[in-house]
């Protein structure tokens, strides 16, 4: 089998295996009330916040709340998606003492399990969005080409989100419980450090910079830029698109090279010290 | 009813109540979660009040609102799951054919889990306080205090009775939780004003977290009276009522899941 034919094949079955586990429990139309229940909800405590403190005027910044909220929920439901697999599958469904002994990369084994809570995650993303448009105004004015640059910084805004996530999937190997708390934890820090609800420099000093080296707070900003013609944060104000796109590649590229070298080597540790088959949740 | 019952009752509630104040604070990384994750909902939504440029009594507000949230989080998560939890690690059998009221169970968890989760959302407070700088300015303290009581007594009332449904309902639990936690953010107005729903907040009502919340932002900030929902002491009468009925639901739900449990044979039954 060729290695691209074995890889889909991988792929494929951790994504069902992932959807299954995700959807099973119900059926399809009460699965998907469940599913976007939560993000919604979340997007619209936003976004009555705003309403509240402009008393219902509908300014520049609003649009700008609402796309990045709408792509927090991507960072915060793939990046738990992928770390989360590897406490639900080691200390409640505990087979992933069988997944690391099988043929499978644990590496294509948690892209497909990530994939699941990717595809869910864009409908709820995709909802508020529209819901934007049409019914809060948000108006529509996107940067010339904006059809060939949308689906590129999609594409390589998602991949920084699973990359992120081996990185926190790669901890999680080597701790017990209290991986829950890391990664959630790690959703809210990205929350504020990534200019998603407010510009990243409203934070001081450097605590405001150190959203720059986050590739999502370029993805967010440069999706803001493609949408609406322009970008949240000073950082990027002035930088093109192109260069803004050219950037996320360049931290992706960083960020990716790091982490596959952590996530081997926590790998390996984790098998030498016995960690693979932990159960430490009750 | 015998005393010796009601001594074993008493007892049991103790023995229930205590895990949750002595073996929750055991284990350090829990303590740091439940302060840190409301925590990080804090200052998010606090600095997006300040960034849109609203007044201190709003970043309060939403300080409050993240701090009740822990115990919402706890009756959701250590209260409605928890007999199902209990069904899973086996112990539910032993709680059912044990000499005492499954109610004693419930109610010492609530006891602990209150007492508990007091600490963390003081925690929350006090650091989101020190945060953002903020003014109190408290109005009633005899409220204060009854609104705050009434609001965990019927909350903690709610939780009993979801403990049963969510045992009836089974491995449905885990996502039931999930389900109720941010749309209950949202329609309880966990972190604005419940005014600002109009005819939402009716509803939402139900939930005692919506008007205990919206009683203490009246009594504890000075624009809390202006964006607030109800009089206070109307607040304080349905808490009241709430209590009640939470706590007659929880009694009655408790023998019902109980009856079907033991027809259906499924108290011994993991995964389902």
């Amino acid at each position: 089998m060729g290695i691209i034919k074995k890889f889909l094949n991988d792929f494929k079955s951790s994504f069902y295996l992932g959807w299954k586990i995700e959807s099973n429990w119900t059926d399809p139309f009460l699965f998907l009330i469940y599913s976007l229940a939560k993000p919604l909800s979340s997007a619209f405590i936003l976004i009555i916040m705003y309403i509240i403190i402009s008393q219902g005027k509908i300014q520049e910044t609003l649009p700008h709340l609402v796309i990045g909220n709408a792509l927090h929920l991507y960072t915060a439901n793939v990046l738990f998606g992928i770390a989360w697999t590897v406490i639900d599958d080691r200390e409640f469904y505990e087979t992933l003492k069988y997944v690391y002994i099988s043929p499978v990369s644990m590496f294509q084994f948690l892209a497909g399990r990530g994939f699941a809570k990717y595809l869910t995650t864009t409908i709820s993303s995709f909802i508020i969005i529209i819901f934007g448009f049409i019914f809060l105004k948000v108006r529509f004015t996107p940067v010339p080409y904006w059809y060939i640059y949308l689906p590129i910084f999609l594409f390589v805004g998602s991949l920084s989100l699973f990359i992120i996530g081996y990185f926190f999937a790669g901890i999680n190997f080597l701790i017990s419980r209290q991986g829950w708390f890391l990664t959630q934890s790690a959703t809210g820090v990205f929350l504020l450090l990534t200019g998603a609800i407010f510009p990243i420099n409203t934070f001081p000093g450097f605590i405001g910079k150190i959203g720059i080296y986050i590739p999502q707070t370029v993805w967010i900003d440069g999706m803001r830029k493609i949408l609406l013609g322009q970008g949240w944060n000073s950082y990027f104000m002035n930088m093109s698109i192109n260069n803004m796109l050219s950037l996320l590649i360049f931290e992706n590229i960083i960020y990716f090279i790091i982490i596959f070298l952590f996530f081997n080597f926590s790998l390996r540790i984790a098998r030498y010290r016995g960690l693979i088959d932990q159960r430490t949740m009750g | 009813m015998k005393k010796e019952y009601l001594i074993r009752n008493i007892r049991a509630v103790f023995g229930r109540a205590y895990p949750r104040v002595i073996a929750a604070n055991r284990e350090y990384s829990w303590v740091i979660a439940d302060i840190v994750l409301p925590l990080l909902s804090v200052v998010a939504y606090g600095t997006l009040y300040k960034f849109l440029g609203a007044s201190k009594d709003f970043l309060g507000f939403a300080v409050l609102g993240g701090a009740m949230s822990a115990f919402w989080l706890n009756v959701l998560w250590d209260m409605a799951s928890q007999l199902y939890w209990e069904r899973m690690s086996g112990n539910l059998q032993l709680y059912i054919s044990s000499p005492i009221s499954l109610i004693s169970i419930l109610f010492g968890m609530s006891i602990g889990g209150m007492f508990t989760t007091s600490l963390r959302a003081a925690a929350t407070l006090i650091v989101g306080t020190l945060i953002f700088k903020l003014d109190f300015s408290l109005i009633n303290l005899t409220q204060l205090i009854l609104v705050f009581f009434l609001t965990l007594s019927s909350l903690y009332g709610l939780g009993m009775t979801l403990a049963s449904l969510y045992l009836i309902w089974g491995r449905e639990a885990w996502h039931l939780s999930e389900f109720f936690q941010e749309p209950v953010y949202l329609v309880s107005g966990m972190y604005f004003p419940i005014k600002f729903l109009g005819r939402v907040g009716f509803f939402s009502s139900l939930i005692p977290l919506t008007i205990g919340l919206d009683g203490l932002r009246q009594v504890l900030f000075k624009q809390g009276a202006t964006f607030g929902f109800l009089s206070v002491n109307i607040e304080i009468l349905i808490l009241i009522s709430l209590t009640i009925v939470y706590m007659i639901l929880a009694v009655f739900y408790l023998k019902k899941m109980e009856y079907l449990a033991r027809k259906e044979g499924k108290l011994t039954i993991r995964w389902e």
